[in-house]
Protein backbone atom coordinates (compact mmCIF):
# COMPACT_ATOMS: atom_id res chain seq x y z
CA UNK A 1 0.00 0.00 0.00
CA UNK A 2 1.67 3.44 -0.87
CA UNK A 3 1.31 6.54 1.19
CA UNK A 4 0.15 10.15 0.84
CA UNK A 5 -1.95 11.24 -2.56
CA UNK A 6 -1.69 8.20 -4.17
CA UNK A 7 -4.11 6.16 -1.69
CA UNK A 8 -6.39 8.89 -1.73
CA UNK A 9 -6.39 8.74 -5.28
CA UNK A 10 -6.96 5.44 -5.20
CA UNK A 11 -9.50 5.21 -2.60
CA UNK A 12 -11.88 7.25 -4.65
CA UNK A 13 -12.71 4.08 -6.56
CA UNK A 14 -14.63 1.36 -5.47
CA UNK A 15 -12.62 -1.39 -4.37
CA UNK A 16 -14.71 -4.04 -6.18
CA UNK A 17 -13.27 -2.90 -9.41
CA UNK A 18 -9.80 -3.92 -8.07
CA UNK A 19 -8.72 0.02 -8.14
CA UNK A 20 -8.34 1.00 -4.16
CA UNK A 21 -7.74 -0.80 -0.86
CA UNK A 22 -10.78 -2.30 1.03
CA UNK A 23 -12.34 -0.26 3.44
CA UNK A 24 -10.78 -2.99 6.00
CA UNK A 25 -7.38 -2.11 4.79
CA UNK A 26 -7.79 1.46 5.74
CA UNK A 27 -9.75 1.29 8.79
CA UNK A 28 -6.83 -1.12 10.08
CA UNK A 29 -4.16 1.21 8.91
CA UNK A 30 -6.24 4.26 10.56
CA UNK A 31 -6.52 2.64 13.77
CA UNK A 32 -2.76 2.23 13.64
CA UNK A 33 -2.56 6.11 13.09
CA UNK A 34 -2.03 6.36 9.83
CA UNK A 35 -3.21 10.11 8.90
CA UNK A 36 -3.24 8.97 5.42
CA UNK A 37 -6.01 6.13 5.87
CA UNK A 38 -7.39 8.13 7.76
CA UNK A 39 -8.13 10.90 5.26
CA UNK A 40 -8.47 8.25 2.50
CA UNK A 41 -11.52 7.07 4.46
CA UNK A 42 -13.13 10.32 4.55
CA UNK A 43 -12.68 11.12 1.02
CA UNK A 44 -14.61 7.64 0.17
CA UNK A 45 -17.61 8.73 2.75
CA UNK A 46 -17.95 12.47 3.29
CA UNK A 47 -19.64 12.68 0.12
CA UNK A 48 -22.62 10.12 0.97
CA UNK A 49 -22.26 11.12 3.99
CA UNK A 50 -22.97 15.03 3.39
CA UNK A 51 -25.74 14.21 1.23
CA UNK A 52 -27.57 11.58 4.06
CA UNK A 53 -26.73 14.87 6.73
CA UNK A 54 -28.29 17.60 4.48
CA UNK A 55 -31.34 15.31 3.26
CA UNK A 56 -31.73 14.58 7.81
CA UNK A 57 -31.65 18.27 8.85
CA UNK A 58 -32.56 19.88 5.65
CA UNK A 59 -29.75 23.34 6.09
CA UNK A 60 -26.32 23.00 4.35
CA UNK A 61 -24.77 24.79 7.56
CA UNK A 62 -26.08 21.49 9.80
CA UNK A 63 -25.49 19.43 7.66
CA UNK A 64 -21.73 19.99 7.30
CA UNK A 65 -21.79 19.89 11.34
CA UNK A 66 -23.34 16.72 11.76
CA UNK A 67 -20.52 15.17 9.01
CA UNK A 68 -18.10 16.81 11.15
CA UNK A 69 -19.10 15.28 14.33
CA UNK A 70 -19.57 12.15 12.29
CA UNK A 71 -16.46 11.72 11.11
CA UNK A 72 -14.40 12.67 14.45
CA UNK A 73 -16.24 10.48 15.93
CA UNK A 74 -15.89 7.34 13.97
CA UNK A 75 -11.94 7.93 13.48
CA UNK A 76 -11.54 8.69 16.83
CA UNK A 77 -13.34 5.16 17.65
CA UNK A 78 -11.96 2.66 15.22
CA UNK A 79 -11.20 0.58 17.72
CA UNK A 80 -14.76 -0.09 18.75
CA UNK A 81 -15.35 -1.15 15.10
CA UNK A 82 -15.38 -4.78 15.35
CA UNK A 83 -15.37 -5.74 11.69
CA UNK A 84 -13.31 -3.40 9.82
CA UNK A 85 -15.06 -3.90 6.30
CA UNK A 86 -18.69 -2.48 8.00
CA UNK A 87 -17.25 0.92 8.36
CA UNK A 88 -19.50 2.27 5.78
CA UNK A 89 -22.69 0.96 7.74
CA UNK A 90 -21.21 2.29 10.79
CA UNK A 91 -20.87 5.46 9.84
CA UNK A 92 -24.42 6.06 8.33
CA UNK A 93 -25.52 5.50 11.92
CA UNK A 94 -23.24 7.67 13.41
CA UNK A 95 -24.34 10.42 11.05
CA UNK A 96 -28.05 9.66 11.75
CA UNK A 97 -27.18 9.70 15.18
CA UNK A 98 -25.39 12.81 15.47
CA UNK A 99 -28.27 14.23 13.21
CA UNK A 100 -30.66 13.46 15.53
CA UNK A 101 -28.95 14.57 18.24
CA UNK A 102 -28.33 18.28 16.87
CA UNK A 103 -32.00 17.95 15.90
CA UNK A 104 -33.39 17.42 19.30
CA UNK A 105 -30.80 19.98 20.76
CA UNK A 106 -32.06 22.12 18.57
CA UNK A 107 -35.88 21.97 19.65
CA UNK A 108 -35.05 21.99 22.86
CA UNK A 109 -33.50 25.66 22.48
CA UNK A 110 -36.28 26.48 20.62
CA UNK A 111 -38.29 25.33 23.70
CA UNK A 112 -36.62 26.83 25.96
CA UNK A 113 -36.93 30.08 24.12
CA UNK A 114 -33.10 30.34 23.55
CA UNK A 115 -33.06 30.15 19.95
CA UNK A 116 -35.83 29.99 16.96
CA UNK A 117 -35.71 27.13 14.53
CA UNK A 118 -35.71 28.03 11.43
CA UNK A 119 -38.49 26.21 9.43
CA UNK A 120 -36.81 24.00 6.58
CA UNK A 121 -37.51 25.74 3.03
CA UNK A 122 -38.20 22.41 0.53
CA UNK A 123 -37.20 24.97 -2.95
CA UNK A 124 -34.33 25.72 -1.66
CA UNK A 125 -33.30 21.77 -1.13
CA UNK A 126 -34.86 20.27 -4.26
CA UNK A 127 -32.83 19.61 -7.41
CA UNK A 128 -33.87 21.46 -10.71
CA UNK A 129 -33.61 18.37 -12.55
CA UNK A 130 -36.52 16.93 -10.19
CA UNK A 131 -39.10 15.82 -12.05
CA UNK A 132 -42.59 17.10 -10.89
CA UNK A 133 -43.98 14.92 -8.93
CA UNK A 134 -41.14 14.11 -7.31
CA UNK A 135 -40.60 17.76 -6.68
CA UNK A 136 -44.37 17.71 -5.26
CA UNK A 137 -43.60 14.52 -2.97
CA UNK A 138 -40.14 16.61 -1.48
CA UNK A 139 -42.22 19.90 -1.16
CA UNK A 140 -45.29 17.58 0.96
CA UNK A 141 -42.22 15.74 2.83
CA UNK A 142 -39.99 18.75 4.14
CA UNK A 143 -43.34 20.82 4.82
CA UNK A 144 -44.33 18.28 6.89
CA UNK A 145 -41.33 17.44 8.65
CA UNK A 146 -40.99 20.63 9.78
CA UNK A 147 -44.38 20.14 12.66
CA UNK A 148 -42.85 16.76 13.03
CA UNK A 149 -41.28 14.71 16.28
CA UNK A 150 -37.61 14.75 15.78
CA UNK A 151 -37.43 10.83 15.89
CA UNK A 152 -40.80 10.65 13.20
CA UNK A 153 -38.75 13.24 11.09
CA UNK A 154 -35.93 10.89 11.06
CA UNK A 155 -38.08 7.72 10.76
CA UNK A 156 -40.06 8.99 7.63
CA UNK A 157 -36.53 10.73 5.92
CA UNK A 158 -35.14 7.37 5.87
CA UNK A 159 -38.39 5.88 4.59
CA UNK A 160 -39.55 7.50 2.36
CA UNK A 161 -36.59 9.82 0.63
CA UNK A 162 -33.52 7.52 1.65
CA UNK A 163 -35.81 4.37 0.35
CA UNK A 164 -34.24 2.05 3.35
CA UNK A 165 -36.60 -1.04 4.47
CA UNK A 166 -38.22 -0.90 7.87
CA UNK A 167 -35.57 -3.02 9.04
CA UNK A 168 -32.27 -0.47 7.86
CA UNK A 169 -34.70 2.07 9.42
CA UNK A 170 -35.00 0.22 12.75
CA UNK A 171 -31.61 -0.28 13.13
CA UNK A 172 -30.26 2.89 11.81
CA UNK A 173 -32.67 3.96 14.50
CA UNK A 174 -31.67 1.48 17.27
CA UNK A 175 -34.91 0.97 17.88
CA UNK A 176 -37.16 -2.10 17.20
CA UNK A 177 -39.25 -3.16 14.32
CA UNK A 178 -42.52 -2.25 15.96
CA UNK A 179 -41.24 1.19 17.00
CA UNK A 180 -39.95 2.28 13.84
CA UNK A 181 -43.02 1.07 11.79
CA UNK A 182 -45.14 3.17 14.83
CA UNK A 183 -43.37 6.21 13.78
CA UNK A 184 -43.26 5.71 10.11
CA UNK A 185 -46.99 5.61 10.18
CA UNK A 186 -47.66 8.61 12.30
CA UNK A 187 -45.47 10.47 10.05
CA UNK A 188 -47.17 9.28 7.26
CA UNK A 189 -50.83 10.13 8.44
CA UNK A 190 -49.34 13.63 9.09
CA UNK A 191 -48.64 13.97 5.29
CA UNK A 192 -51.61 12.54 4.33
CA UNK A 193 -53.30 15.58 5.61
CA UNK A 194 -50.37 17.79 4.12
CA UNK A 195 -51.88 15.65 0.63
CA UNK A 196 -55.08 16.40 1.67
CA UNK A 197 -55.08 20.41 1.95
CA UNK A 198 -53.10 21.02 -0.69
CA UNK B 1 -23.42 4.03 3.75
CA UNK B 2 -26.46 3.17 1.92
CA UNK B 3 -25.79 2.09 -1.38
CA UNK B 4 -29.48 1.34 -2.64
CA UNK B 5 -31.19 3.67 -5.35
CA UNK B 6 -33.07 6.05 -3.55
CA UNK B 7 -35.14 8.13 -6.39
CA UNK B 8 -36.28 10.67 -3.82
CA UNK B 9 -33.04 11.40 -2.41
CA UNK B 10 -31.54 11.73 -5.81
CA UNK B 11 -33.59 15.32 -6.08
CA UNK B 12 -31.75 16.82 -3.02
CA UNK B 13 -29.40 19.06 -4.13
CA UNK B 14 -26.07 18.65 -2.21
CA UNK B 15 -23.16 21.10 -2.30
CA UNK B 16 -20.16 18.17 -2.01
CA UNK B 17 -17.89 20.79 -4.06
CA UNK B 18 -13.65 20.36 -3.49
CA UNK B 19 -13.42 22.99 -2.01
CA UNK B 20 -16.14 22.12 0.72
CA UNK B 21 -15.04 19.09 0.95
CA UNK B 22 -11.04 20.24 1.71
CA UNK B 23 -12.69 22.85 3.91
CA UNK B 24 -14.48 19.81 6.28
CA UNK B 25 -12.12 17.55 6.39
CA UNK B 26 -9.59 20.12 7.27
CA UNK B 27 -12.20 20.94 10.70
CA UNK B 28 -11.64 17.19 11.01
CA UNK B 29 -8.09 16.59 11.12
CA UNK B 30 -8.06 19.55 13.35
CA UNK B 31 -10.36 18.02 16.07
CA UNK B 32 -8.87 14.38 15.90
CA UNK B 33 -5.23 15.90 16.05
CA UNK B 34 -6.82 17.93 19.16
CA UNK B 35 -8.84 15.25 20.21
CA UNK B 36 -5.53 12.32 20.43
CA UNK B 37 -4.11 12.33 23.91
CA UNK B 38 -0.22 13.21 23.82
CA UNK B 39 0.76 9.48 24.01
CA UNK B 40 -1.35 7.71 21.35
CA UNK B 41 -0.27 10.75 19.13
CA UNK B 42 3.71 10.83 19.56
CA UNK B 43 3.91 7.68 21.66
CA UNK B 44 8.03 7.71 20.93
CA UNK B 45 8.30 11.30 21.61
CA UNK B 46 5.84 11.20 24.81
CA UNK B 47 8.07 8.60 26.23
CA UNK B 48 11.52 9.91 25.46
CA UNK B 49 9.86 13.14 27.05
CA UNK B 50 8.66 10.77 30.32
CA UNK B 51 12.41 9.88 30.39
CA UNK B 52 14.10 12.82 29.59
CA UNK B 53 12.07 14.47 32.52
CA UNK B 54 12.57 11.60 34.99
CA UNK B 55 16.24 11.56 34.30
CA UNK B 56 16.82 15.32 34.31
CA UNK B 57 15.15 15.54 37.47
CA UNK B 58 18.22 13.31 38.32
CA UNK B 59 19.19 9.62 37.20
CA UNK B 60 20.43 8.12 40.68
CA UNK B 61 18.30 10.41 42.70
CA UNK B 62 14.89 9.45 44.57
CA UNK B 63 11.46 9.59 43.30
CA UNK B 64 9.61 10.03 46.58
CA UNK B 65 6.46 10.54 45.02
CA UNK B 66 5.05 8.11 42.51
CA UNK B 67 3.08 5.99 45.33
CA UNK B 68 1.10 8.55 46.91
CA UNK B 69 -1.45 7.91 49.25
CA UNK B 70 -2.44 4.17 49.92
CA UNK B 71 -6.20 4.15 47.66
CA UNK B 72 -5.26 6.78 45.39
CA UNK B 73 -5.87 5.47 42.16
CA UNK B 74 -4.09 6.67 38.55
CA UNK B 75 -3.56 4.99 35.18
CA UNK B 76 -0.76 3.02 34.01
CA UNK B 77 2.74 5.28 34.17
CA UNK B 78 5.40 4.89 31.87
CA UNK B 79 9.49 5.23 32.31
CA UNK B 80 11.67 3.96 30.13
CA UNK B 81 15.49 5.13 30.57
CA UNK B 82 18.00 5.52 27.86
CA UNK B 83 21.89 5.37 28.64
CA UNK B 84 21.35 6.18 32.27
CA UNK B 85 19.91 4.67 35.33
CA UNK B 86 17.11 5.35 37.30
CA UNK B 87 15.78 4.82 40.75
CA UNK B 88 12.32 5.48 41.79
CA UNK B 89 11.22 5.19 45.42
CA UNK B 90 8.05 3.78 46.07
CA UNK B 91 7.66 4.74 49.52
CA UNK B 92 6.27 2.38 51.65
CA UNK B 93 9.83 0.22 51.83
CA UNK B 94 9.42 0.00 47.65
CA UNK B 95 12.90 0.80 46.00
CA UNK B 96 12.85 0.10 42.34
CA UNK B 97 16.16 0.73 39.67
CA UNK B 98 15.73 0.71 36.00
CA UNK B 99 18.64 -0.37 34.15
CA UNK B 100 19.74 1.70 31.24
CA UNK B 101 17.51 0.93 28.55
CA UNK B 102 15.21 -0.30 29.97
CA UNK B 103 11.55 0.21 29.96
CA UNK B 104 8.59 -0.48 32.65
CA UNK B 105 4.83 0.25 32.98
CA UNK B 106 3.87 0.72 36.68
CA UNK B 107 -0.03 -0.22 36.57
CA UNK B 108 -2.84 0.98 38.77
CA UNK B 109 -2.52 0.09 42.44
CA UNK B 110 -4.53 -0.21 45.44
CA UNK B 111 -4.17 -0.83 49.05
CA UNK B 112 -3.30 -4.19 48.55
CA UNK B 113 -1.11 -4.65 45.60
CA UNK B 114 1.44 -2.64 43.85
CA UNK B 115 1.92 -4.54 39.89
CA UNK B 116 4.88 -3.63 37.61
CA UNK B 117 5.66 -4.73 34.02
CA UNK B 118 8.52 -5.15 32.73
CA UNK B 119 8.58 -4.95 28.87
CA UNK B 120 12.31 -5.03 28.05
CA UNK B 121 15.89 -4.16 29.96
CA UNK B 122 16.31 -4.68 33.58
CA UNK B 123 14.93 -3.88 37.05
CA UNK B 124 15.77 -4.48 40.59
CA UNK B 125 13.25 -4.25 42.81
CA UNK B 126 14.36 -4.10 47.00
CA UNK B 127 11.66 -4.13 49.54
CA UNK B 128 11.97 -4.09 53.14
CA UNK B 129 10.71 -7.54 54.69
CA UNK B 130 7.59 -7.17 56.13
CA UNK B 131 5.56 -4.79 53.77
CA UNK B 132 2.34 -5.43 53.84
CA UNK B 133 1.78 -4.96 50.22
CA UNK B 134 1.75 -7.41 47.91
CA UNK B 135 4.80 -6.75 44.97
CA UNK B 136 4.93 -8.22 41.74
CA UNK B 137 6.59 -7.64 38.29
CA UNK B 138 4.49 -8.92 35.46
CA UNK B 139 7.09 -10.01 32.25
CA UNK B 140 5.50 -11.88 29.38
CA UNK B 141 3.21 -14.07 30.84
CA UNK B 142 4.77 -14.24 34.28
CA UNK B 143 4.22 -12.84 37.34
CA UNK B 144 7.31 -12.62 39.93
CA UNK B 145 5.78 -12.66 43.36
CA UNK B 146 7.69 -10.78 46.63
CA UNK B 147 7.03 -10.22 49.82
CA UNK B 148 10.23 -8.95 51.41
CA UNK B 149 13.32 -9.29 49.32
CA UNK B 150 15.79 -7.94 46.66
CA UNK B 151 15.66 -9.30 43.29
CA UNK B 152 16.17 -8.52 39.76
CA UNK B 153 14.07 -9.05 36.45
CA UNK B 154 15.48 -9.21 32.82
CA UNK B 155 14.05 -9.32 29.74
CA UNK B 156 15.96 -8.96 26.45
CA UNK B 157 14.05 -7.18 23.76
CA UNK B 158 15.02 -8.81 20.94
CA UNK B 159 14.94 -12.81 22.37
CA UNK B 160 12.24 -12.52 24.68
CA UNK B 161 14.66 -14.10 27.69
CA UNK B 162 13.49 -13.30 31.32
CA UNK B 163 15.91 -13.62 33.80
CA UNK B 164 15.37 -13.82 37.34
CA UNK B 165 18.05 -13.25 40.24
CA UNK B 166 17.15 -13.42 43.99
CA UNK B 167 19.68 -11.37 46.28
CA UNK B 168 17.75 -11.47 49.18
CA UNK B 169 14.97 -13.69 50.74
CA UNK B 170 12.81 -15.23 47.88
CA UNK B 171 10.59 -14.67 45.29
CA UNK B 172 7.70 -16.87 43.70
CA UNK B 173 7.64 -17.19 39.75
CA UNK B 174 3.94 -18.26 38.81
CA UNK B 175 2.68 -18.12 34.95
CA UNK B 176 3.84 -19.35 31.85
CA UNK B 177 2.55 -22.20 29.91
CA UNK B 178 2.05 -25.37 30.98
CA UNK B 179 3.01 -24.45 34.44
CA UNK B 180 0.07 -24.96 37.38
CA UNK B 181 2.02 -24.14 40.09
CA UNK B 182 4.01 -21.38 41.49
CA UNK B 183 7.99 -21.93 41.52
CA UNK B 184 9.91 -20.74 44.38
CA UNK B 185 13.66 -19.30 43.79
CA UNK B 186 15.66 -17.95 47.00
CA UNK B 187 18.70 -15.59 47.69
CA UNK B 188 21.62 -16.66 45.28
CA UNK B 189 19.35 -18.49 42.71
CA UNK B 190 18.66 -17.63 39.33
CA UNK B 191 15.65 -18.67 36.79
CA UNK B 192 15.96 -18.20 33.39
CA UNK B 193 13.30 -18.79 30.51
CA UNK B 194 14.95 -18.85 27.13
CA UNK B 195 12.87 -17.36 24.22
CA UNK B 196 9.27 -16.09 23.95
CA UNK B 197 5.83 -17.70 25.60
CA UNK B 198 4.60 -20.02 22.87
CA UNK B 199 1.66 -19.89 22.21
CA UNK B 200 -1.03 -22.24 20.68
CA UNK B 201 -2.68 -20.65 17.74
CA UNK B 202 -5.07 -23.85 16.58
CA UNK B 203 -4.70 -27.08 16.95
CA UNK B 204 -3.23 -27.22 20.19
CA UNK B 205 0.22 -28.16 18.74
CA UNK B 206 2.80 -25.21 20.47
CA UNK B 207 4.64 -23.94 17.88
CA UNK B 208 8.01 -24.19 19.57
CA UNK B 209 9.21 -25.35 22.72
CA UNK B 210 11.10 -23.09 25.40
CA UNK B 211 12.87 -23.93 29.06
CA UNK B 212 12.52 -22.41 32.12
CA UNK B 213 15.41 -23.34 34.69
CA UNK B 214 16.94 -22.36 38.06
CA UNK B 215 20.49 -22.09 38.63
CA UNK B 216 22.86 -20.96 41.51
CA UNK B 217 23.73 -17.53 40.30
CA UNK B 218 26.77 -17.88 39.34
CA UNK B 219 27.76 -18.18 36.18
CA UNK B 220 25.19 -15.84 36.05
CA UNK B 221 23.87 -16.91 32.16
CA UNK B 222 23.06 -20.29 30.82
CA UNK B 223 24.50 -21.20 27.25
CA UNK B 224 22.51 -19.86 24.91
CA UNK B 225 20.05 -23.61 23.77
CA UNK B 226 20.86 -25.13 27.30
CA UNK B 227 18.49 -25.73 28.85
CA UNK B 228 19.07 -29.20 30.86
CA UNK B 229 22.23 -28.48 31.88
CA UNK B 230 21.73 -27.55 35.48
CA UNK B 231 18.23 -27.47 34.87
CA UNK B 232 15.67 -28.49 37.94
CA UNK B 233 12.95 -30.80 36.55
CA UNK B 234 11.00 -29.08 38.54
CA UNK B 235 11.32 -25.68 37.21
CA UNK B 236 11.17 -26.47 33.35
CA UNK B 237 8.79 -25.01 31.19
CA UNK B 238 6.97 -27.54 29.09
CA UNK B 239 4.60 -26.75 25.94
CA UNK B 240 1.52 -27.87 26.50
CA UNK B 241 -2.19 -27.62 25.19
CA UNK B 242 -3.85 -24.24 25.15
CA UNK B 243 -6.42 -25.62 28.03
CA UNK B 244 -3.15 -25.78 30.43
CA UNK B 245 -1.93 -22.28 30.32
CA UNK B 246 -1.99 -21.18 33.43
CA UNK B 247 -2.91 -17.68 33.24
CA UNK B 248 -1.03 -14.99 35.32
CA UNK B 249 -2.75 -12.99 37.81
CA UNK B 250 -2.68 -9.74 35.71
CA UNK B 251 -5.03 -10.22 32.94
CA UNK B 252 -5.06 -7.48 29.82
CA UNK B 253 -8.56 -7.22 27.87
CA UNK B 254 -8.45 -8.27 24.22
CA UNK B 255 -8.96 -4.55 23.59
CA UNK B 256 -5.53 -3.99 25.87
CA UNK B 257 -3.68 -6.26 23.92
CA UNK B 258 -4.61 -5.26 20.72
CA UNK B 259 -3.91 -1.46 21.82
CA UNK B 260 -0.63 -2.72 23.67
CA UNK B 261 0.36 -4.31 19.80
CA UNK B 262 -0.35 -1.31 18.15
CA UNK B 263 1.47 1.00 20.74
CA UNK B 264 4.55 -1.56 20.25
CA UNK B 265 4.45 -1.71 16.57
CA UNK B 266 4.27 1.98 15.75
CA UNK B 267 7.25 2.33 18.82
CA UNK B 268 9.01 -0.17 16.21
CA UNK B 269 8.90 -3.12 18.29
CA UNK B 270 7.63 -5.79 16.62
CA UNK B 271 8.35 -8.98 19.08
CA UNK B 272 6.34 -7.41 21.93
CA UNK B 273 3.80 -6.57 19.46
CA UNK B 274 3.42 -10.13 17.80
CA UNK B 275 3.43 -11.39 21.08
CA UNK B 276 0.35 -9.29 22.44
CA UNK B 277 -0.97 -10.24 19.46
CA UNK B 278 -0.11 -13.96 20.09
CA UNK B 279 -1.53 -13.53 23.46
CA UNK B 280 -5.18 -12.46 22.16
CA UNK B 281 -5.75 -15.17 20.12
CA UNK B 282 -4.82 -17.90 22.48
CA UNK B 283 -6.60 -16.31 25.31
CA UNK B 284 -9.60 -14.79 23.53
CA UNK B 285 -10.43 -17.47 20.78
CA UNK B 286 -14.16 -16.47 20.90
CA UNK B 287 -13.75 -12.36 20.37
CA UNK B 288 -14.20 -10.63 17.35
CA UNK B 289 -11.16 -8.85 17.07
CA UNK B 290 -9.06 -12.47 16.61
CA UNK B 291 -8.86 -12.95 13.00
CA UNK B 292 -7.89 -9.05 12.65
CA UNK B 293 -5.00 -9.66 15.75
CA UNK B 294 -4.04 -13.27 13.23
CA UNK B 295 -4.06 -11.07 10.33
CA UNK B 296 -2.21 -8.14 11.54
CA UNK B 297 0.34 -11.18 13.67
CA UNK B 298 0.84 -12.68 10.12
CA UNK B 299 1.96 -9.30 8.73
CA UNK B 300 4.30 -8.09 11.07
CA UNK B 301 6.20 -12.21 11.15
CA UNK B 302 6.43 -11.82 7.15
CA UNK B 303 7.60 -8.10 7.37
CA UNK B 304 9.45 -7.37 10.81
CA UNK B 305 10.29 -10.67 12.09
CA UNK B 306 10.82 -12.93 8.69
CA UNK B 307 9.05 -16.07 10.28
CA UNK B 308 7.31 -17.10 7.28
CA UNK B 309 6.46 -19.98 8.41
CA UNK B 310 5.11 -18.59 11.50
CA UNK B 311 2.97 -15.88 8.84
CA UNK B 312 1.37 -18.80 7.10
CA UNK B 313 0.00 -20.17 10.38
CA UNK B 314 -1.05 -16.68 11.50
CA UNK B 315 -3.03 -16.11 8.17
CA UNK B 316 -4.63 -19.56 8.11
CA UNK B 317 -5.85 -18.70 11.29
CA UNK B 318 -7.39 -15.31 10.32
CA UNK B 319 -9.18 -17.33 7.57
CA UNK B 320 -10.45 -20.21 10.01
CA UNK B 321 -11.42 -17.83 12.73
CA UNK B 322 -13.28 -14.89 10.32
CA UNK B 323 -14.45 -16.69 7.50
CA UNK B 324 -16.34 -14.14 6.35
CA UNK B 325 -14.63 -10.96 7.58
CA UNK B 326 -14.36 -8.29 5.20
CA UNK B 327 -10.24 -8.92 5.45
CA UNK B 328 -10.62 -12.07 4.25
CA UNK B 329 -9.54 -10.98 0.66
CA UNK B 330 -6.11 -9.93 2.14
CA UNK B 331 -5.46 -12.78 4.37
CA UNK B 332 -5.64 -14.88 1.45
CA UNK B 333 -3.76 -12.83 -0.70
CA UNK B 334 -0.76 -12.43 2.31
CA UNK B 335 -1.42 -15.88 2.74
CA UNK B 336 -0.33 -17.30 -0.90
CA UNK B 337 2.47 -14.60 -0.67
CA UNK B 338 3.88 -16.53 2.27
CA UNK B 339 3.48 -19.80 0.96
CA UNK B 340 5.42 -18.61 -2.68
CA UNK B 341 8.40 -17.10 0.08
CA UNK B 342 8.40 -20.55 1.42
CA UNK B 343 8.43 -22.21 -1.80
CA UNK B 344 5.73 -24.13 -1.51
CA UNK B 345 4.37 -24.59 -4.77
CA UNK B 346 1.76 -26.90 -4.83
CA UNK B 347 -0.28 -25.12 -1.74
CA UNK B 348 0.29 -21.65 -3.77
CA UNK B 349 -1.06 -23.01 -6.53
CA UNK B 350 -4.02 -24.00 -4.98
CA UNK B 351 -4.63 -21.05 -2.94
CA UNK B 352 -3.80 -18.98 -5.90
CA UNK B 353 -6.37 -20.65 -8.23
CA UNK B 354 -8.89 -19.97 -5.17
CA UNK B 355 -8.60 -16.18 -4.68
CA UNK B 356 -8.68 -15.97 -8.78
CA UNK B 357 -12.19 -17.52 -8.58
CA UNK B 358 -13.34 -15.75 -5.23
CA UNK B 359 -11.82 -12.49 -6.21
CA UNK B 360 -11.32 -12.51 -9.79
CA UNK B 361 -11.20 -8.51 -9.73
CA UNK B 362 -9.70 -8.24 -6.37
CA UNK B 363 -7.64 -5.57 -5.18
CA UNK B 364 -4.42 -8.23 -5.04
CA UNK B 365 -5.19 -10.07 -8.20
CA UNK B 366 -2.05 -8.91 -9.51
CA UNK B 367 0.74 -9.58 -6.95
CA UNK B 368 -1.26 -13.00 -6.39
CA UNK B 369 -0.73 -13.82 -10.41
CA UNK B 370 2.81 -13.08 -9.95
CA UNK B 371 3.21 -15.41 -6.76
CA UNK B 372 3.79 -19.35 -7.12
CA UNK B 373 6.56 -18.59 -9.35
CA UNK B 374 4.07 -16.73 -12.10
CA UNK B 375 1.23 -18.04 -14.53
Amino acid sequence: MKVGSAVITEARNSTKSGAGPTDAALVIAARAGETWAQEALFVRYAHRALGLAQRMTGASNDAEDVVQDAFVRALGSLHKLDNPQAFAAWLTTLVIHTAQKRLRRQRLLERLGIRSLEPIDPDSLISPNAPPEIAGELRIIYTAVNQLPTQERLAILLRHVEGMELAEVAAHLRVSLATAKRRIKSAEDHLEQLRRRQ
Amino acid sequence: MNTKSAPLANYVKVDASAARMARLWTSVSQRLSSKTPLYRRRPVLAMVATAGLLLGAGAGYSWMTWLGPAGSSRGITVLQTASDRLTVELGKGITLRLAAHSRVQMLPRNDSRVSIRLEHGSITSDLQPGNPRRFSVLVDDLEIRDTGTRFIVSRDASSGQVDVSVERGSVEISGGIGQRDAKSISAGERWTRQGRPTIVEQSGVAAEPQTGSATPNTPLAPPAGSSTATTSNALREQPAPLSNVHEPLEHPSAQALFEQANVARRAGDPGSASQALQILIARYPNDTRVGLAALELGRLRMSALSDLPGAVRAFQTALDRAPSAGFREDALAHLIGAHSALGNTAQCHTLRQKYLNEYPTGVHRTSVERNCGGR
